[in-house]
């Protein structure tokens, strides 16, 4: 019995497989070379700084890091940096989604309810000091805001492993008006299918 | 015995209509969906139009015109791969989104050789290959649940093999497949995005149970 093939998306044991199956990159070419036959080569010039008259005549063997400044990115949009694949990685022994429910700035800490994601419990409470929280997540620290509060091992690259208390805070875009109505919208339908009043 | 795996990883694709262009670093940073200091360190690969891909300490990005990828090897920030791309396709609403595959792999340590070979004979008994190969032994195994059995269309299917990164060990990957109702048809990213909410924890839950379940009986 044959079944309907569905289209194939790749999924990647290691890295090595990536470079293997991912149809961006193969063991025998360089991201460089599999992006080349996808542009050609007067595309690619397009993208080079005109001003100081470069040519790349190397360009398709230069595939070293290439600093490119913020304001250079709307000329040359397209930039090759060499990268390794991240072996770093982490396992999660306990799971918490928390929910902030006050905040003392005065002793740089806050509360927050503990949603067992690991286990199906009650919930608990716990307090944190504002110190423990990464510096590009402070900013989000109010009442209602959601973390996610995970404790367990990290394994460096080098196979160091670490005991972790990872925190790190939900980013959602807020809801928009037009999102606001459709969710009435659908209450308002669920609510007139049942009959209510 | 509780059995854990060694590493563990997620992967969550979607295949659709995508502009790599936008995807860059720095938008996925403007937007708020990673940190402004994320957005900015990030090890960029590419930016164009047919592609764009980079890697955060914690995630590779990897998005061409038809397909967007996410990955993690770090369980620690599962839910934050969920948010990033929740998070995008409701800025980018009109995303045509087709089909959504949240992988869950796994790599468990086996103590011995001998017991990882006795692994490869339960999943792939050798006996009918005896009869044409010399050395029969197990590359990969592929099995899949079709229908589904939560209404929606798609399948969950489970690969087995062995570990190329923890030896002797066993890899395990579940992909939990959904598509939209008709895919002829679709316009936008909602039908996708509120099958991938919806289903998140389940998924996530149902995945680590298939698992739990085989290597409780495999060991």
């Amino acid at each position: 019995m044959s079944l309907p093939q569905p289209d194939n998306y790749e999924m990647y044991q290691s890295y090595n497989d990536l470079q293997e199956e991912g149809p961006l990159m193969s063991p025998n070419s360089s991201l460089l070379d599999q992006m080349r036959e996808k542009m050609p080569d007067e595309t690619v010039a397009t993208y080079m700084k005109e001003e100081t008259g470069q040519k790349h005549e190397n360009f398709h063997d230069n595939t070293t890091a290439q600093l490119v400044s913020a304001d250079e990115i709307d000329k040359a949009p397209v930039y090759f940096l060499e990268t390794k694949p991240n072996l770093e990685r982490s396992i999660s022994l306990q799971k918490w989604r928390c929910v902030i429910t006050s905040v003392n700035r005065q002793d740089s800490t806050f509360i927050a309810k503990l949603i067992n994601l690991t286990q199906k419990g009650i919930d608990e409470e716990a307090e944190f000091y504002i110190e423990e929280i990464s510096d590009g997540d402070k900013e989000l620290i109010a009442e209602g805001a959601i973390f996610y509060w995970n404790i367990g091992y990290h394994y460096s690259h080098t196979g160091q492993q670490t005991r972790i208390s990872h925190i790190r805070f939900r980013r959602l875009p807020t809801w928009t008006e037009e999102e606001i109505q459709k969710a009435k919208d659908e209450a308002a339908d669920i609510k007139d299918s049942l009959g209510w009043k | 015995m509780e059995i854990k795996p060694k590493i563990k990883g997620m992967t969550i694709v979607l295949i659709g209509d995508f502009n790599p262009k936008i995807l860059s670093p720095v938008w996925h940073a403007n937007q708020g969906l990673i940190r402004k200091e994320e957005g900015e360190k990030a090890e960029t690969q590419i930016v164009h139009p047919d592609v764009t891909t980079f890697n955060l300490d914690w995630m590779r990005f990897q998005v061409t015109r038809n397909q967007y990828v996410l990955e993690t090897w770090q369980e620690t920030c599962e839910d934050i791969l969920h948010d990033i791309v929740l998070g995008t396709f409701r800025l980018l609403r009109h995303t045509p989104l087709k089909k959504l595959g949240i992988n869950t792999q796994s790599h468990f340590k086996i103590d011995s050789e001998e017991q990882w070979h006795e692994i490869g004979h339960k999943l792939a008994p050798k006996e009918i290959w005896k009869n044409v190969f010399k050395n029969p032994g197990m590359v990969s195994l592929t099995m899949q649940d079709m229908p589904r059995t939560d209404g929606l269309n798609g399948y969950i299917r489970v690969d087995a093999q062995p570990s190329t990164r923890v030896h002797p060990g066993v890899f395990i990957r579940v992909n939990d497949h959904y598509e939209a109702k008709d895919i002829s048809s679709v316009t936008g990213a909602d039908e996708i995005i509120d099958i991938f909410e919806n289903n998140w924890n389940n998924s996530l839950e149902h995945s680590t149970n298939i698992i739990t379940t085989l290597m409780e009986q495999l060991i």
